[in-house]
């Protein structure tokens, strides 16, 4: 079996493993813990800070919406942005590489991969307050594929770091 | 170019087309996805009306609709329910953009080796379609179907698969094909 292939088998095992288990949080406290407070506060309190700077308005977190005004953001599940962590888990998972390169991968990559999250959800919110006709293009594909390209640089980035890649470079050339 | 940098060239430049090209594209690959969701109908009480692009109802952009009627048997002549599954045009986009921005700027020796991959890459991309945009698009029958038959609030297979996919299984099933077709084009190439 040729190496991407072993690639793919495996990142996408471990990928509905991890979805699998998020899955299985539906409806619980750690759900809420992740989305409502470690993901949707944070947004609400950057986008505040923001706000103080320049309009003065306010937003407030009510459940999974953000009330900006009269404009409203319904967080559902799958926007929050958890699948991101999740693919690039997988990824790390899947690639050949030391125990300890990949925890250090996985240390950067999530904080980087909740960074996205809460860039993304705050793009979001400024795109549906301040310019709703680019809404269906940013909601629909450029900000749920950006952050997963950013994380895909990253992932290049640590797999070179890791000298494995020459295996899946010498499949590629 | 330095790898990364190549990525993000490609990868802004597939966004670009995605959100230019994504109407347009939604609406040519509409009787693709009728004939594929009339043939996943075929083994359901359910029929497919129709599927068409129109205006979204709160925003300016397009959305792609299935309409279906759903039967409690197979032989009941008229529907007990006609759903409707809908799905954003620039959503449609997100997996044939991510599919054959891989594909084009996958490294190839030679322009032959790059035909291969599409010529291989082809099939999947249906494969693919189908397994994204037409299953989570017959989703609401796979639900009215359930209710029908007693359960009044079911998870089914499809609904689970619909998660899977707006969790980032669109994503990840897009880029494992990709390679899937670039691994089979290596494989073919190294038996002939």
């Amino acid at each position: 079996m040729s190496a991407p292939l072993k690639f793919c088998i495996r990142f996408l095992v471990a990928f509905a493993v991890l979805l699998e288990g998020f899955e299985a949080t539906r409806g619980t406290a750690v759900e809420r813990f992740i989305v409502e407070d470690a993901i949707l506060a944070p947004t609400v309190v950057l986008l505040n800070l923001i706000n103080t700077l320049f309009s003065g308005a306010h937003i407030a977190l009510v459940g999974r919406t953000l009330a900006w005004g009269t404009t409203e953001l319904n967080v559902t599940r799958g926007c929050e942005g958890v699948e991101l962590f999740l693919l690039l888990a997988a990824a790390i998972f899947a690639f050949p590489a030391t125990l300890m390169r990949r925890l250090q991968g996985l240390a950067v990559g999530s904080a980087l991969a909740y960074c996205l999250s809460v860039v993304r959800l705050m793009i979001l919110a400024a795109t549906l307050r301040y310019e709703p006709g680019g809404w269906e293009s940013m909601h629909g594909l450029i900000m749920p594929l950006a952050p997963v390209i950013a994380l895909a640089l990253y992932f290049l980035h640590w797999s070179g770091a890791t000298g494995a890649r020459r295996v899946l470079d010498a499949h590629a050339a | 170019m330095r790898r990364e940098w190549r990525l993000l060239a490609i990868a802004s430049i597939a966004l670009a087309v995605g959100v230019l090209g994504a109407e347009p594209y939604a609406r040519l690959a509409s009787p693709v996805y009728a004939a594929a969701a009339r043939i996943i109908a075929l083994g359901h009480p359910w029929q497919i009306i129709s599927i068409g692009l129109g205006p979204g109802g709160s925003g300016p952009g397009s959305v792609l609709r299935l309409t279906g009627a759903v039967r409690a048997r197979s032989d009941d002549p008229t529907p007990a329910a006609v759903l409707v599954g809908k799905l954003q045009a620039d959503a449609v986009v997100e997996s044939p953009v991510i599919f054959w921005a891989i594909l084009l700027a996958w490294p190839a020796t030679s322009v032959r080796q790059r035909f291969a991959y599409v010529a291989l890459g082809i099939p999947l991309f249906v494969c693919l379609e189908i397994a994204t945009t037409v299953c989570e698009l017959v989703n609401p029958l796979a639900y009215a179907s359930a209710v029908l038959a007693g359960n009044p609030d079911p998870l089914t297979g499809w609904e689970r698969w619909t998660r899977f996919l707006e969790a980032g299984g669109r994503v990840a099933l897009a880029l494992i094909a990709a390679l899937l077709a670039i691994s089979l084009a290596r494989t073919v190439k190294r038996a002939a």
